[in-house]
Parts: C-alpha cells; structure tokens; sequence
C-alpha cells in the first residue's frame, strides 16, 4: 500500500508498481491540432512544410539551406509515381553545394542527404544526414542519469515519445 | 550617494529630538522653578527672571551643540562614503574585461555627434563591418544562435548579423559545467569535445567556423548567411534611428533587432571588496575561458572552495569532486541555504541531494554565510558569520546571474524591477523591432506569469521564439521550457515550469522493494538468498534496509530514488521534477499546460508510469 506523510508545506507519497497499476482517473484537456500557438512538426496543418523544425537540424538554414529547402520542397509537393522523380536537378545541386562544406555535411553521409530528404522525416528516428557538429538534437532516452541533449530545443510533441527533442 | 536632502532627513529628527529634549528640560526647570517661586507667577511668561535666561541659553546652547556634532558626523559619513565609493569605482575599473564601467554610456552619447574617432584610438584594424544588417543580434549566445537559425529557416537569404564581446563562436553552455569536466581526453581543454548521453561526440560550439559567411561577404553572399562579430561590444542604442554604436564608434543599422546578452557571474561584496591577492584567486564562472581557468587552477592548487548552492555550484562541486578522487585536491562547498538545491528542491530532497554530494567528494558547508576574506600566510581565509574559518587556496563564487541590461539607458527600454532584465511581452518584444530572449529577457507567460528564466532550454524556446517573431510570426511564449541537471551518478532530474522550493510541493516516489538495489542487495547478502526474496511482496522489506552502504544507508521508506514532484500555485500544479525518471517531459509539458486544479495527485502522477525504466 501506498504510505504518505508530510513535512510541513510538502507532502510526500511514496507508492509501489501495484499502486500505480490503475489507470489514472486524472484529467487532461484534449489538444487542439490546429493550435496557432503550438510548436509544429515538420508539416504544418497547411500542408506546408515548416522549416523551423528542430527535426531538420540546421538544414534549412546552413550555407546550404536554400538548395536544401528547394529540392525538399519539390519532393514534398511531387506527385509523379516515384515521388520526387523530377527533382534530381534539385538534389543535385544541393549535394554540390554540401560537397563544399565537408565540415558541415560529412562526406559520408552524403549519400544519406540525398535519400534522406526523400523519405518522409515525420519518422522520430528521420534520417537526417547528422552533421556532426549539428547542434540537431537527439532523441533523449535518458536511461541513464545523464542531460537529455546539449541543445534540447523542443519538437511538437506529436511524433517524438521524448521531449526534448526530435530526430537529427 | 548622500544628498542634500537625505542629509537633512537625518539631522532633522536628531535636531528635533535633541530640541525637544532641551525644551522638556527647559520646561522641567521652568515647572520647578514655578513651584519654587510661587510668589512671582507672572515672572514665568518672560524670559525676564534670571534662571529662565539662562536655562533659554542653555537651549540654545544645547541645541548648536547637537547642531555642529551632527553635521560633523554627516560630513565624516559622507566623506567616508565617497571614499568607499570611489574605491568601487576603481575595482570595477581595473577588473580585466568582467564588468563594463559606467564611463562609455555615458560618454557614448556625447561621443556620438563627435562621430570621429577620438584621439586617443589607435589606428583601427582594417576589418570591414557591414554598415546595415537586415536582422542584427547583440549577444553571441545560445538564445542568438537559436533566432539566427529561426530566422534563416523562415526568411529565405536573410542576412544575420551577431555581435558577441567574447572572442568565441557561439556555444552551449551546460557543458563546461558537466560533461567536459567528466571527458577521458586529455586535450580535452582545447578541443572543448564531449560524449552526449548517446556516445556521439560533439565540440561545444553549436556550429564550426565554415558554417558562418564572413562579416565583410554578409551583404554581397548569395544566399545570405549567419555573419559574427566577435570581441565587438554594443555600448549604444539608438531606437529611432535604428542603429547601434559598438565600442570602437562604429555604427551598424538594422531592420529588426534582438538583444540577447545574457548576463555577468555576480560575486560577493566581501570578495569584491578583499583586495588583489583574492580577488585573483576568485573565479566567476560562466565562459569557456572560466572553464580552461579553473580547470588549471583544479591541478595547481590543493584546496578550492566553492560558494553557492544552486544548480551551478553544486554541478562545479560534483565535478571537482570527482576529480579529487584521483588527486588530493581538497573540495568545499558552502552556501547560506540548509541543503544542496536548497531554493529548488523541498527541504527533504535538499538534504537528500547534499548527502549525495558529499558522497560525490565535497566537504558541504550548510547555513554558512560569508562575513569576511582575506589573504592570510599564503591562503585564502574565509570568515563566515558564526566564527567557522575556512582556509582555503581558490575560490569559485557561484552567486547568481546579473543580466545585463546596460543597453536600456541608450534604448530607452525598461527593466523590470522585481527579476532584473529587460521587460518584454508574451511575444518577447520590447519595441517595434526589438526583442529580447535568453537570460537577459522578462517575458510574460501566459501560464504562470511574468517571470525571467535561466536555463540552456529556456535559451533556446526563446531565442526560437523571438527568431520566428522577427520574422513576423507574432506567437507568444507558449511551449514551456524545461531545465536538467545531473549531481553525480545517483541524481539527475528533468524539470519544468516554477520549480521554487517555497511553494507547497507533492512529491509521489516510488516505494523502493527489494528489486531496486539489486547491486548493494547482491554484493551485501550473497546472490542466492537476494534473488529468491525479489518475488516477494510489495511490503518494504526490513532486510534491504538493514544492508549497510559504503555511504551511510536510508532508512528504505525514505530512499528517493525516483519520483514526480509538483509544485502548486494556489492549487495548480506550476511545476514539476521528474526524479531519476526520463522520458516523461511531454506529460509534464501538458499538465503545466492545461493549468488544471486536479483533487488527487497521485492519479496524476499515474501519468508518469514512474515504476517503468
């Protein structure tokens, strides 16, 4: 059983598995999706893609931001049966514009730039080529007591299970 | 300072008291004499009888006197004040690049329709500036980095400019206080790399030098880019012309401004007023070159004392203190408060915490308060308000936070008196144009109210924020940020909202059974008979608590080993601690969010399956 007591203005409950076992009768408000005021993931409820996600790292906005959301935007909004079929020229320039920065872009995930930004990145674990020194944050699956992430800046808490921050 | 007034304040009722007290005794000698000399009754109306004069010029007498001894002694207190204040003065003055002195703002004004570069300047390096930066950031931190990616991110080719004093790339900060002092690389000093919680490795700098576009390429670079100027101070704003002066006259316009310069280490007075021979043995920590410092001073010296007992003391205590462990370095911490956290944490966890700090090393100096230092035979000797001496060889004054809102005199902005920093609202903003995040911002929180936070996410939210603001998204604080810290391999925590130890708290651990210190358990009472009893009931079992530890065992029903904390407002939870519990931040998110008065706790606490890994 459960066992409480408190110390003066604080109130200390201590409580075992079975304690807990029950569902929580708790409330909480449902969300409302098209919050103006919520963080976003990557789609917005327009359709649009935001660009400010934490999920993309620094993508959008490095040296290479422009090609990056050019060739990104054009896969998103293909409709050809290959998705993004149409948009070689666009990748291409943005693995140019990447090669210039090997600093930024690894040369081994180059490849992964390429394929990455085909597949959707609503995925929590996207691959998103992880720039080494990107401050792109990691998921936080603090087992053990270390921070959760250098930069934790925060996603939508729709896909990622952890807070701090959505896939690199 | 003395004026005038507030000197006449004080002599007025030392004058009148000492008047009235002249003139009770002038009356009490005045009734005596009444009833001395009953016969002349109308001899008392004037001052004609000889006693009277002379007690009336006794009076008067009296009264100079008191007159010319206080203002001597106003005048001794002023001269003394002056002289104290002068001496201040002349510390700050001469303290290297750690506080700005009063002198340029006020001289920059004047200076400004001067426009030529005074005499005095040496011939300036022929760095180019950008003359107009579309979006100018003032302040190379972690809240400037974030609204420069905000903003490239939103504005297609925006030009950022960032204007940092430090001569570093914009950095995070947590690190200098944990990881890189935890690192296995010796070189670690230099390359400032360390392991996330994941294993990868990553520098402290949020992005390399080849990530930036030079200040001289911002305005031509095609595609716009994140230019930093770095060792540049901004000492002058000028709101209706949109511009700014930095320290070697040069002015820079913009479109949309971002003030994020964060704030300076405070120290104490005692410090501040012991002399050289301490004061160069004091560190104040909050940059890199702080780090590097104190990280030499850990293997010159033998003993450092650490004062403070927040979040970054307390990590600095945790880190030299398992430094000491290979080395004879001696590490104490002391602070006014009666445990670790004590400000934050409620008083059972504070002492729960220090005893795990002082397993982590350090010598814990509670309710102490600091009275005097010195430099004495080689040492550095603390005094402390109840006559204990500390002697020790380096101090680390970990005090607080003083934002810095020296911009608001030029700029016209004001700053908020109750947390310091400069006021803005829900959107962050200042003024048209202008806004503030990070450190140095007092923001309106639609939830739990105004209020100014310090912490590496908060940076980050807001400095995101007020990128997507400056780039006209008009949104309001609204995703709460959260804040973390690790106090040796027994405490980390996760923690959201208003975590302030003076509010009533709920705290709901998990009852620890014998499965939870299987390591103690099995080491302690032999592997086979501790694993037969972990079936056993839920009941706390006596056997695991009598198992003694190497650090003094708690008592089982009092081991906080993973828990959920609330913290209540008028029935609201406004904050929450996730106690060795991971994972769990969005569920917290949305109850600080909803702002709901919920009857039981522990049904909320449910929330957090605290019993799962």
């Amino acid at each position: 059983m459960s066992y409480c007591k408190q110390e003066g203005k604080d109130r200390i409950i201590f409580v075992t598995k079975e304690d807990h076992e029950a569902p929580s009768n708790a409330e909480l408000i449902a969300d409302d999706p098209n919050d103006p005021y919520e963080d976003q993931g990557l789609i917005l409820p327009s359709g649009e893609i935001n660009w400010n996600c934490p999920c993309l790292g620094g993508m959008a906005s490095g040296p290479c931001g422009t090609q990056f959301k050019e060739a990104f935007s054009c896969f998103h909004y293909s409709n050809e049966e290959v998705k993004g079929s149409e948009c070689i020229d666009n990748f291409r320039a943005m693995q140019e514009c990447m090669q210039k920065y090997p600093e930024l872009y690894p040369q081994e995930d180059e490849n992964e730039g390429a394929d990455a930004a085909a597949p959707p990145l609503v995925d929590s674990t996207a691959p998103v080529p992880t720039e080494d020194s990107s401050p792109a944050s990691v998921p936080s699956s603090n087992s053990t007591p270390s921070p959760p992430t250098p930069e934790s800046a925060p996603s939508s808490d729709k896909t990622p299970p952890t807070d701090s921050q959505a896939a690199s | 300072m003395w004026t005038c007034k507030n000197l006449w304040k004080k002599l007025a009722p030392l004058a009148r008291s000492s008047s009235t007290l002249c003139r009770q005794n002038a009356r009490g000698v005045l009734l005596n004499n009444e009833r001395r000399l009953p016969l002349v009754p109308q001899a008392h109306m004037s001052s004609g009888t000889p006693g009277s004069r002379g007690d009336n010029n006794l009076y008067y007498l009296l009264v100079g006197a008191t007159c010319v001894g206080g203002g001597f002694y106003a005048y001794r207190t002023i001269k003394g004040d002056k002289e104290r204040y002068q001496e201040r003065i002349n510390e700050i003055a001469s303290r290297p690049n750690k506080v700005v002195p009063e002198q340029p703002i006020t001289e920059a004004p004047a200076a400004e329709p001067a426009t030529v570069a005074p005499a005095e300047v040496p011939a300036p390096t022929p760095v180019e500036f950008p003359s107009h930066a579309p979006y100018l950031l003032i302040g190379g931190g972690t809240a400037s980095f974030a609204a420069a990616r905000s903003i490239r991110a939103r504005d297609p080719g925006a030009r950022v400019l960032i204007i940092t004093d430090e001569p570093d790339l914009p950095y995070m900060r947590p690190p200098l206080s944990k990881e890189l002092w935890f690192s296995d690389d010796p070189s670690v000093v230099d390359t400032l790399r360390f392991k996330q919680w994941n294993g990868k490795e990553r520098s402290i700098y949020f992005q390399p030098p080849s990530f930036y576009v030079s200040p001289q390429d911002l305005e031509k670079v095609e595609n716009g880019g994140v230019a930093v100027l770095t060792g540049k101070k901004v000492v002058h704003m000028d709101v209706r012309g949109n511009k700014v002066t930095l320290s070697d006259d040069t002015e820079i316009s913009y479109d949309k401004c971002l003030i994020a310069t964060g704030g300076i280490p405070r120290n104490l007075q005692v410090i501040e007023r012991a002399g050289e021979e301490v004061t160069k043995r004091t560190t104040l920590f909050r940059k890199v070159e702080d780090f590097k410092a104190l990280d030499k001073v850990s293997r010159d010296t033998k003993s450092i004392t650490i004062i403070g007992g927040g979040f970054l003391g307390s990590e600095l205590a945790c880190a030299l203190g398992r430094r000491s462990a290979d080395s004879d370095l001696e590490v104490i911490q002391m602070f006014p408060e009666k445990g670790n956290m004590g400000k934050v944490l409620p008083e059972y966890l504070s002492n729960w915490t220090t005893a795990k700090v002082k397993s982590e090393g350090v010598a814990v100096i509670t309710e102490a308060l600091v009275k005097a230092v010195s430099f004495k035979d080689g040492k550095v000797e603390i005094k402390l308000k109840d006559g204990r001496v500390v002697k020790t060889d380096h101090i680390v004054a970990a005090v607080g936070l003083e934002p810095s809102v020296e911009l608001a005199k030029s700029a016209g902005l004001e700053v908020d008196s109750d947390f310091g920093g400069f006021r803005v609202n829900a959107e962050l903003q200042a003024r048209s144009n202008i806004w503030v995040a990070g450190d140095a911002a007092c923001f309106y929180d639609i939830r739990l109210g105004r209020r100014r936070v310090e912490h590496h996410d908060h940076a980050v939210v807001s400095g995101r924020l007020a990128g997507e603001n400056m780039t006209g998204a008009n949104k309001p604080y609204w995703h709460q940020s959260m804040f973390w810290s690790d106090l040796g391999p027994d405490v980390g925590y996760e923690a959201i909202g208003i975590v302030d130890s003076s509010l009533p708290t709920v705290g709901v651990f998990a009852k620890a059974t014998a499965k939870d210190t299987p390591k103690a358990a099995t080491e302690k009472s032999g592997t086979g008979i501790r694993s037969e009893s972990e079936t056993e009931g839920t009941a706390s079992s006596p056997v695991a608590s009598s198992t003694p530890e190497p650090p003094p065992v708690l008592e089982q029903k009092d081991n906080y080993g993973k828990g959920v904390i609330f913290y209540l407002r008028d029935k609201v939870v406004v904050g929450i601690i996730l106690w060795n519990v991971f994972n769990r931040m969005p569920v917290a998110r949305k109850i600080i969010k909803d702002g709901e008065e919920h009857a039981d706790l522990n049904e909320v606490a449910k929330l957090f399956n605290i019993h799962d890994d």
